[in-house]
């Protein structure tokens, strides 16, 4: 100690104030100073100061500019899952534009067959006398399609099977029997 | 900056599409037969627009009378059915509204299945299939007093099926 009355190695005793040294140098300084009156003042003076040091919260570092100090000195940097996604936002304003685009759309087109999907079917009730109208309804309506349906199929099974494609074909087939029949002769 | 503009807004002509396919089976067979009327203030003497469910309804309330008409009923999705007088409307502007109609639905890709040409009747039959299937079927005819009727019919029902329902309608079973 650089005191007229102490000779302690005030390195040490700055060390051991600072939590920084040996455990040995710690130990014989908390002996020391329960003996030096003068060393422990000093002592006490400098873990004040620690403690002042150790309270002030380190500020945090935009990233930014850790990623230039990284870079300056050569250290890659660990990449994250987001990473990339992040850079994909803040690098590329287009992309990310164009990607929000097609989430809030495919969103919207979710959400609607969702609610497609989940809406509750409307309860309609129908009165006996509104069943009975739609019967009659249908019936008329089936009772005017009928008649043309029976006539289309009458008139494809008489005047066109019957009439027109029959007669050609039998008389085809006709023609080829005979000459089975010759060559069977 | 056009480029990015692009992809979303070809998703969203991509899911439009999709979604429009997915409705497309059970509304191709319908057809507006009120865009058919052209005569705009001949009014409408018989009108029919019956839904899936009220057609369901009525096929249960018929199983146990007539089964086969039943049957048929649970095949269609929608009955529309218009009628009007058209005897003060000259004849060639009833032509010439027959051929509007029909290029209507040929152009709606409707196929014509039958034309009757008789002294008493003219009636013409479209049906469309989707994917083989019929999707509904659509019939006008009009009589020597101009009575026109025009049906809609959307389902997968075929001419058969409504032929089978001839003596339910009292007309003579013609199925050979």
């Amino acid at each position: 100690m650089n005191t007229p009355t102490c000779s302690f190695d005030e390195e040490k005793l700055v060390g051991a104030a600072y939590r920084d040294g040996t455990i040995a140098d710690r130990i014989r300084v908390f002996f020391h100073t329960k003996r030096c009156k003068e060393c422990a003042s000093i002592f006490r003076e400098y873990r004040q100061t620690a403690n002042t040091f150790d309270s002030i919260k380190p500020e945090k570092c935009p990233p930014t500019v850790t990623d230039r100090v990284r870079k300056r000195i050569g250290i890659k940097k660990e990449k994250s899952f987001f990473d990339p996604v992040l850079d994909f936002i803040f690098y590329r304003p287009a992309y990310a534009v164009s990607g929000t685009a097609v989430v809030v759309v495919l969103a919207v087109f979710l959400a609607f067959q969702l609610t497609d999907l989940y809406s509750p079917e409307p309860d309609v009730y129908y009165s006996d006398a509104e069943i009975r109208q739609a019967q009659e309804d249908i019936e008329k309506t089936f009772a005017m399609i009928v008649p043309v349906v029976q006539n289309a199929q009458l008139h494809v099974r008489d005047d066109i099977i019957r009439s027109q494609l029959l007669p050609p074909v039998q008389h085809s087939v006709e023609k080829t029997n005979q000459l089975f029949i010759k060559g069977l002769q | 900056m056009r480029h990015y503009i692009l992809l979303p807004l070809c998703l969203v002509i991509f899911l439009y599409s999709v979604n429009a396919q997915d409705e497309m089976p059970e509304q191709s067979g319908f057809i507006a037969l009120e865009e058919l009327s052209l005569f705009k203030d001949i009014e409408t003497s018989l009108e029919v627009q019956i839904g899936e469910s009220m057609i369901a309804l009525v096929a249960s309330t018929a199983e146990k009378d007539s089964p086969e008409f039943a049957r048929v009923l649970r095949k269609l999705k929608q009955l529309r059915s218009f009628s009007f007088d058209l005897s003060a409307i000259p004849r060639n502007k009833i032509d010439e509204y027959l051929e509007q109609v029909n290029t209507r639905l040929l152009n709606e890709r409707w196929e014509i299945v039958y034309r009757m040409r008789e002294p008493e009747t003219t009636a013409n039959i479209y049906m469309k299939t989707v994917a083989g299937e019929v999707a509904g079927m659509t019939i006008y005819s009009i009589d020597r007093n101009d009575q026109v009727i025009l049906i809609n019919i959307v389902g997968s029902v075929s001419l058969e099926d409504i032929s089978q329902l001839a003596e339910q309608f009292g007309l003579p079973d013609i199925s050979p």
